[in-house]
């Protein structure tokens, strides 16, 4: 059987798990498979963890990776990595349209649920991580290997470009 | 003086308290004469409260029965595998062992060569080794830590174990063994090579190598 501590840290952390795989590969279905795959490699791994990093992190890490190791598999994962809206500098006039000119509250909180999860992976994550999760620059750079300097562009490019995102579909 | 790109950048990091306390002095200044970044900080803030709102997903009602069954599964599974590849692998080291001194060091991919000449000047090549196939040659920024990386990435790889061979003042070399299909194998020693790569590359402290080799 599973030890003690693997099932306890399984339990503990299957939500976060799941959440994270779902926000990778945005299906319910794989998030089912990734989630089980993760479950598996922290029974045979967590013998070998050595606390370098935080436990949380390095869950984290091991599901974002074994969420892209599945995309790989697919062909979503180049369509996951296209950015179909234009990240384009932010040129306003004063009388350029505003999510302020989104009336609907409730319409635009859905939207922007909706809007997210279609920007491409490397600024859908960071942002995610941070807003959603609430990870730090530091933990965020730890989980995605990248300069912390990255995940702050990223993480402002990605509201930038969500932010565009939903403009272009105002009131569509 | 900075313009208002700039300053949007200092508006995502302030979002995230993540500013340093003189630059959001100077933020708040702008603001307040600033139309076009008052503008865009509203915006944005209307922006990440909604992102904060969104809700954890629900986890699926069978998902941790699935999940253990799984996991049980594995390990059925994986002893299953270990009986029937067990005597594989002994009979194989035994004919390699036999066999090993009439071996040469195989040759070195294409892309092992191209980083080899890339780190000529001022490495030296191993050549101790020849009874794995080197699959990489990695110059470091700092060894004990990017060797401290390599065993950490273990951990998501659990069909691969590492034995530290040799260690030098500046060096560490590795063999690698992999308990997976053959087809899986070159996928998985590509992934532990490119996540070791994205692993060191903030390191700053003194140079080594580390060398990876493939026991076949």
């Amino acid at each position: 059987m599973t030890s003690d501590r693997a099932t306890e840290i399984i339990t503990e952390y299957l939500p976060l798990i799941y959440s994270v795989a779902l926000k990778v590969v945005r299906d319910r279905d794989r998030a089912e498979d990734v989630t089980q795959e993760v479950c598996i490699k922290i029974c045979s791994g967590l013998a070998r963890f050595k606390g370098e990093s935080s436990l949380k992190t390095w869950i984290y890490r091991i599901t974002v990776n074994a969420g892209l190791d599945f995309l790989r598999k697919t062909r979503a994962f180049r369509e996951a990595s296209f950015i179909s809206y234009e990240d384009k500098e932010i040129e306003w006039e004063d009388n350029s349209p505003s999510l302020y000119d989104i009336i609907d509250e409730e319409h635009l909180r859905q939207r922007v649920r909706e809007k997210v999860m279609e920007l491409p992976l490397d600024f859908r994550l960071p942002l995610l991580m941070r807003d959603v999760d609430g990870l730090s620059y530091e933990e965020i750079s730890e989980v995605l290997r990248v300069p912390v300097g990255t995940v702050k562009s990223r993480i402002h490019r990605g509201r930038n470009l969500l932010r565009n995102m939903l403009l272009t579909n105002l009131g569509t | 003086m900075k313009n208002c790109n700039e300053y949007f950048k200092d508006i995502s990091q302030l979002l995230d308290n993540e500013l340093p306390p003189e630059r959001e002095k100077e933020l708040k200044k702008h603001l307040e004469t600033c139309h076009r970044c008052e503008r865009f900080f509203r915006e944005m803030t209307l922006l990440t409260s909604y992102l904060k709102g969104i809700p954890q997903e629900e986890l699926p009602a069978n998902l941790t029965f699935k999940v253990m069954k799984a996991i049980q599964r594995k390990k059925e599974g994986k002893r299953a595998f270990n009986l029937r590849w067990g005597t594989i692998l002994g009979l194989s080291l035994i004919l390699i062992f036999a066999v090993s001194s009439y071996i040469k060091p195989l040759e070195e991919s294409t892309q092992l060569m191209d980083t080899a000449t890339r780190l000529k000047e001022g490495s030296k090549e191993s050549t101790t080794l020849t009874s794995g196939r080197k699959v990489k040659t990695m110059k470091v920024n700092s060894l004990q830590e990017s060797s401290k990386i390599l065993e950490d990435l273990l951990i998501e790889f659990p069909e691969i174990t590492l034995e530290k061979k040799e260690v030098k003042e500046n060096e560490i070399s590795y063999f690698i063994t992999i308990t997976a299909p053959s087809e899986e194998s070159a996928l998985l020693t590509e992934k532990l090579v490119s996540e070791l790569e994205k692993g060191v590359y903030s390191l700053q402290n003194d140079s080594g190598i580390i060398y990876l080799y493939i026991k076949e």
